[in-house]
């Protein structure tokens, strides 16, 4: 793409603190979180005229109660999407295409959830059903079915354990320079040795953190961005993708051949084709990580490294904060906390933004993020206003 | 599924299968998740390919190698309202 026209940014980002078990409902952490982004942006709820976000069965609230409770006037784009972990990227790619295409001028995009208090993503029974064939057996949670992916995947690129748990260290690491971070300890060899066997292969330092909290971005075009607070987080390129027979539901992968490769497989050629970019022009990523197998198995399917080479990628310090590709410098889902991978699109902000603090990656000009674990997601390429 | 997930034709007819198949990759469930409580642990659960191409999960019941390709046969637990489909490791090691 080139010119400011028809170019969209991501021009703020909010938080609510990420807590086990906040005292505020589902509405008043969307409300609270949207209206910081707003404000962040410097911009106020009357700029906003559009609102999107997701949620899994009923574990949020529509746009539309966000909306009302910001008190924005005219709703012009809304939308609201049954997704899990795949939707974060996808929604701002879609806000973004709303922008672009004159049907709305600033448009949020926000996560809330009482994940820890209130139902857990992780055990519920999705709508689709799949879930018929897999519950009755005790198949039942999505760590289950990314832990069946995991050992799959280990096996056929010649990695094991130690790969797992490298990343698991490597961005605690990041979590100890993040004072949001749920999981804030180090994390040593010997504490990950430790750390107990929930779904074997996958021990607890596997898993990410089930929080309470909302995080949002908002967007607006470059053209209005480059006269607001922050510098304008560039959308580059978004965009969806599912490979074949994704699945009547997001835990049935039966009809997938195979376990070693996830969607960004597929996704990658469009993502980066459609920003203008090479992956070696990738300078930082954010990949989505609610396990630490799916932080290998994206590095690989998006060629940030070669196949099989990914754990010794990690290991190797290069996703470290003065490595070659420092990599979910928030600690990511398994320190900072399970919102769903929608902070994990707020921390790609902050760093293209350079206002990544104590973990600010050294070169931020171009960045992918990545949404989704397993037969479907969406990515993004964010990139400075180059 | 109503249909074919490769071609979306709509027609269809059961076949019976032999029941044998080879693991192509499994989790051992050690804590309670999901459904799965105390009393059902550790959980084996394995994804067999059969040897007629169709893929299914289900419980490994008895002993377990802990091994990729393990050759592995149907064995079926009846429940008070339905029949579960597991498989056992057979005996002669692959």
């Amino acid at each position: 793409m080139t010119g400011a026209a028809g170019r969209v940014a991501v021009v703020g980002v909010g938080y609510t603190d990420f807590v086990a078990a906040s005292p505020h409902s589902v509405l008043e952490l969307a409300r609270e979180a949207s209206s910081a982004a707003v404000l962040d942006a410097g911009l106020t709820a009357t700029d906003v005229d559009g609102i999107a976000s997701f949620m899994v069965m009923h574990d949020s609230v529509p746009t539309q109660a966000v909306a009302t409770a910001l008190a924005v006037g005219e709703v012009r784009f809304s939308l609201d999407v049954d997704m899990g972990g795949q939707a974060p990227c996808h929604l701002v790619a879609q806000a973004a295409a709303a922008i672009s295409s004159g049907q709305a001028e600033t448009v949020i995009v926000y996560r809330a959830m009482k994940g820890r208090s209130g139902p857990r993503v992780g055990g519920m029974e999705f709508a689709g059903g799949g879930g018929q064939y897999r519950y009755p057996i005790g198949y039942s949670a999505y760590m289950m079915y990314v832990a069946m992916w995991a050992r799959r995947f280990l096996h056929e690129t010649g990695q094991d354990e130690h790969d797992l748990g490298a990343v698991a260290m490597a961005q605690r690491e990041y979590a100890l320079r993040n004072a949001r971070a749920f999981r804030r300890k180090p994390l040593s060899p010997d504490d990950y040795a430790a750390s107990p066997m929930v779904v074997d292969p996958f021990r607890a330092a596997d898993c990410t953190i089930e929080v309470d909290g909302a995080c949002a971005v908002v967007l607006t075009s470059l053209e209005r961005a480059r006269d607001l607070r922050h510098p304008p987080a560039v959308v580059a390129s978004g965009g969806y993708r599912a490979g074949p027979r994704s699945g009547l539901d997001i835990g049935d992968h039966l009809r997938w051949t195979d376990y070693s490769r996830n969607y960004t497989s597929w996704l990658a050629d469009d993502l980066f084709r459609r920003a203008g970019v090479s992956v070696g022009d990738v300078q930082f990523a954010e990949i989505y990580d609610c396990f630490t197998s799916t932080v290998l198995m994206g590095m690989e399917g998006l060629g940030l490294c070669g196949r099989g080479e990914s754990g010794a990628f990690v290991r190797s310090g290069a996703t470290g904060l003065d490595g070659s590709l420092p990599t979910n410098t928030h600690g990511g889902l398994l320190a900072e906390g399970y919102l769903h991978g929608m902070n994990t699109v707020n921390e790609a902000v902050l760093q293209i933004q350079g206002r990544g603090g104590d973990r600010q990656v050294p070169r931020h000009e171009v960045c992918v993020v990545t949404s989704g674990a397993m037969m479907d997601g969406s990515g993004l390429v964010l990139t400075t206003d180059r | 599924m109503p249909s074919c997930p490769t071609c979306g034709s709509t027609d269809s007819r059961s076949e019976d299968c032999s029941g044998r198949g080879r693991v192509y990759s499994w989790i051992v469930v050690r804590v309670p998740v999901g459904t799965l409580t105390a009393a059902d642990l550790p959980c084996t659960l394995a994804t067999v390919e059969l040897d007629e191409g169709a893929r299914v999960v289900g419980r490994i019941l008895g002993p377990w190698a802990g091994a990729f390709d393990v050759a592995v046969t149907a064995r079926f637990v009846d429940h008070e309202t339905w029949t579960e489909l597991a498989f056992g490791q057979d005996e002669v090691a692959q």
